[in-house]
């Protein structure tokens, strides 16, 4: 599996598992886009320059196990108010996925996506 | 790009401390070189740009916040200053756009509601308990714990931030763990199975 060039050494990191099951993603775009996947670290490498310790969560994207914690982020931060709720079924040849909860949401993951696969086409927006 | 803890008219940012994440922290506290703690919320986009908002808070507030006793709509509805600076970051690149806003102002289409709030509060007590080489081989392999006490044990899954902690701990010395009693969601996910709390920091 060969990862963008951007990725630091040891990322995606070794506690990772083969990408499989369903996730929610936030989206712009109905039906989702490659640019939907963009991660934090393309958009805004100077953030990580004070924050090292990002880097490898910031090439991986977020997604979610449980729809209903994906549906409360999308309801909390407003920013989000505009975006899809997009569900996909990953598998192993779209990567590695780790369980990075934060202090209140349990079931946000972070994907991390090897180059040449068209990952967007197995999410399909489920919810307005 | 939203170069968020670079902001003209509050200087260089340092985060505090991730409360929410999406892609980036969405919901996060910071603090400037002379000390300055704001909390900080991505508040809107459309085409153009994207709308974030921080809220210079003092560390008092801060920990009422943190303790749920002001929720997040009041955060930045209501600040202690009655001002919020609302910096709008065109998707060109070119030069953020800051304005210090009336808080009482700010439209509800950009905060939380009222009634959410942050929801940190660890439920049970911090626990001191010593690292061991063998200890850290279980947590580093697994990112899940089992801290015993007598009057119970607490099982469940260590955050990024504690694990950077136990990747760099010391063998043999005492920390106290920050733990935090999380809410069971329904049975989707095969990979959690059942945890009940979140190791949330080691000190």
């Amino acid at each position: 599996m060969e990862w963008p060039d951007f990725y630091p050494e040891n990322c995606p990191p070794e506690e990772g598992e083969p990408a499989s099951g369903i996730v929610y993603r936030l989206v712009r775009n109905d039906p989702p886009q490659t640019i939907d996947f963009t991660t934090y670290y393309e958009e805004n490498p100077k953030f990580f320059e004070g924050n090292p310790h990002l880097i490898c969560k910031g090439c991986g994207v977020s997604v979610y196990r449980d729809p209903k914690d994906i549906t409360r982020l999308k309801k909390r931060y407003k920013k989000f108010k505009n975006r899809h709720i997009a569900e996909g079924e990953l598998n192993p040849a779209l990567g590695v996925i780790l369980h990075t909860p934060s202090p209140r949401i349990i079931s946000h993951h972070t994907w991390w996506v090897p180059v040449g696969t068209k990952h967007w086409v197995v999410f399909k927006v489920i919810s307005e | 790009m939203a170069d968020i803890l670079n902001i003209p008219k509050l200087g260089k940012l340092e985060i505090v401390e991730i409360y929410d994440y999406y892609d980036q922290p969405v919901l996060f506290s910071c603090k400037n070189t002379d000390g300055d703690l704001y909390l900080v919320v991505a508040a809107d986009e459309n085409d153009q740009y994207e709308t974030w908002l921080y809220a210079q808070i003092s560390v008092d507030r801060l920990n009422l916040i943190r303790s749920d006793t002001i929720d997040l709509h009041d955060a930045f509805a209501d600040t202690e200053d009655g001002n919020v600076f609302q910096v709008k970051f065109p998707y060109d690149d070119t030069t953020p756009l800051t304005e210090q806003v009336k808080s009482s102002q700010i439209s509800e289409d950009m905060i939380p509601d009222s009634g959410e709030y942050l929801e940190l509060r660890p439920k049970g007590p911090p626990l001191p308990f010593t690292i061991t080489g063998a200890l850290i081989g279980v947590l580093l392999r697994s990112k899940t714990f089992e801290i015993e006490t007598i009057e119970r044990t607490y099982t469940g899954i260590i955050t990024d931030e504690a694990f950077e902690t136990v990747k760099n701990a010391t063998l043999s010395r005492e920390y106290t763990a920050e733990i935090q009693e999380v809410s069971q969601r329904s049975g989707s996910s095969d990979l959690i199975t059942n945890p009940t709390y979140l190791l949330i920091s080691l000190r």
